[in-house]
């Protein structure tokens, strides 16, 4: 589990996706209001799906959100995600409430650092 | 370049987009893999960035219908899956990708492979041109090999080889076909007189005559020296190997190319012919078809010269005197 006052964005991203224009920042706002918007629907699939025990659909959703956080620089919310996914795939979701659990709170970690570099207009 | 995105996760799709697109090529997004399909078929793109799972049509199904495809351009193609899938990396690249991309991508990973994609598909055009061109120099050295340096219509062998095919056709379909054989008069006293540049010159322009008058489908080739043969591979009903010959030997007369050196008149260069045609039934082969062309042009040339004679039974032997008058 990741150390709760470690800074849940990896910050190396957000300077890639700031230099992917010419310093307007927009590209940043484009992609990180595509995720804000995106990850809100993907969550609460995955929080569905563990709840219903569904490993296929648990596996599919945090494979999704996965790869969209690690896209935004949400490297501890991906991990978890990975670690998700993992279990999923061996079947292997008896803790599926801790799992929630462990996504629920590097979730809310990793909207409010990206709510703070990209504000939703 | 022309690259298209395929990924269904917003996230990735933009992200690829904003680095392609400052590494300056022209974008396009596809938001699942049959849209991208139809993008594909639709042609012109370069490069195809393609996610591993996606609803539709997913990765490696997109990959093998690229390669199965028979377009003219190389689509370079590049895999995104995430780090902890390599046997998606291996089934892509069996599956017609070129390389891929571990997800998350950033811009130096995905620049290295557009500079590959950009080889690899200017090594693909380049090699396209050669082969068109090559198959163009080879229709042209063919149909050079096939004609007559001097007039421009079929040389000996093309004539042979349309006589072969002519003669095999009618056997099997039932048609008939003619074939007249004409010869410059007087040619070797016009030589003696004028030279042989303009010899040479005489010849282009009688071939042009016949030229002129050859029908659609019908075929003139340059027999031999001043000797020249007309193959008409379909004659219909009504069709007369007597009045195609007449009109190519007026045309010839008409064009009145001076020849002061003949015994006899009028005072221009004409033509002898000799015509004869195949109908379904006749035991003759094409060589035997030739020379009762070559037996009436004898005879056409014995009775004065400057005239045409069909061989007895040749299809429209006998036409109206109106057609015949000089």
């Amino acid at each position: 589990m990741s150390d709760l006052l470690s800074d849940p964005l990896n910050r190396s991203q957000i300077e890639f996706l700031l230099s992917l224009d010419d310093g307007t920042g927009e590209a940043l706002q484009d992609i990180v209001g595509e995720y804000l918007t995106m990850s809100e629907e993907g969550r609460e699939e995955l929080l569905r799906v563990l709840h219903d025990g569904d490993a296929s659909a648990v596996e599919h959703a945090a494979h999704t959100l996965k790869g969209a956080s690690a896209n935004v620089g949400a490297s501890a919310l991906a991990d978890v995600c990975a670690d998700i996914e993992r279990h999923a795939r061996q079947a292997q979701l008896e803790d599926a409430a801790g799992l929630a659990q462990r996504f629920e709170t590097e979730f809310s970690r990793a909207w409010a650092a990206l709510q703070a570099v990209a504000p939703r207009p | 370049m022309r690259i298209l995105i395929a990924d269904d996760e917003p996230t990735s799709r933009l992200l690829l987009k904003a680095i392609v697109s400052k590494l300056g090529h022209e974008t396009i997004v596809a938001e699942e893999g049959s849209r991208a399909w139809d993008l594909l078929s639709s042609g012109g793109i370069d490069v195809l960035l393609t996610d591993w799972m996606m609803p539709g049509i997913d990765g490696p199904e997109l990959c093998r219908r690229v390669r199965e495809g028979t377009g003219d351009s190389y689509v370079y193609i590049v895999l995104t899956t995430g780090l902890d899938h390599p046997e998606h990396v291996l089934e892509g690249m069996g599956s017609g990708a070129d390389d891929y991309l571990i997800k998350p991508v950033d811009s130096f990973a995905v620049q290295t492979r557009l500079i590959a994609a950009e080889r690899m598909t200017e090594l693909h055009g380049t090699l396209a041109q050669t082969q068109a061109e090559l198959e163009r120099a080879n229709f042209d050295l063919l149909e050079q090999s096939l004609t007559d340096d001097l007039t421009g219509l079929g040389n000996r062998r093309r004539m042979e080889e349309d006589l072969i095919r002519t003669h095999a056709r009618a056997l099997r379909v039932g048609r008939t076909y003619g074939v007249a054989l004409f010869d410059v008069d007087h040619f070797k006293l016009y030589n003696d007189h004028y030279g042989h540049v303009a010899g040479d010159e005489t010849l282009r322009n009688v071939a042009a005559c016949i030229d002129f008058i050859v029908r659609a489908g019908e075929c003139a080739y340059r027999y031999g020296g001043e000797e020249f043969l007309l193959l008409m591979p379909d004659l219909g009903l009504g069709d007369s190997v007597l009045a195609t010959g007449e009109r190519i030997r007026r045309t010839v007369m008409e064009a009145a190319i001076p020849h002061a050196a003949r015994p006899s008149l009028p005072p221009f260069v004409t033509l002898s012919g000799g015509v004869t045609s195949w109908s379904p039934g006749s035991s003759l082969s094409f060589m035997q078809v030739v020379e009762q062309a070559d037996e009436a042009l004898f005879q056409a040339k014995s009775a004065g010269r400057n005239r045409i004679h069909a061989a007895p039974g040749s299809v429209g032997e006998r036409i109206e005197p109106t057609a015949v008058s000089r």
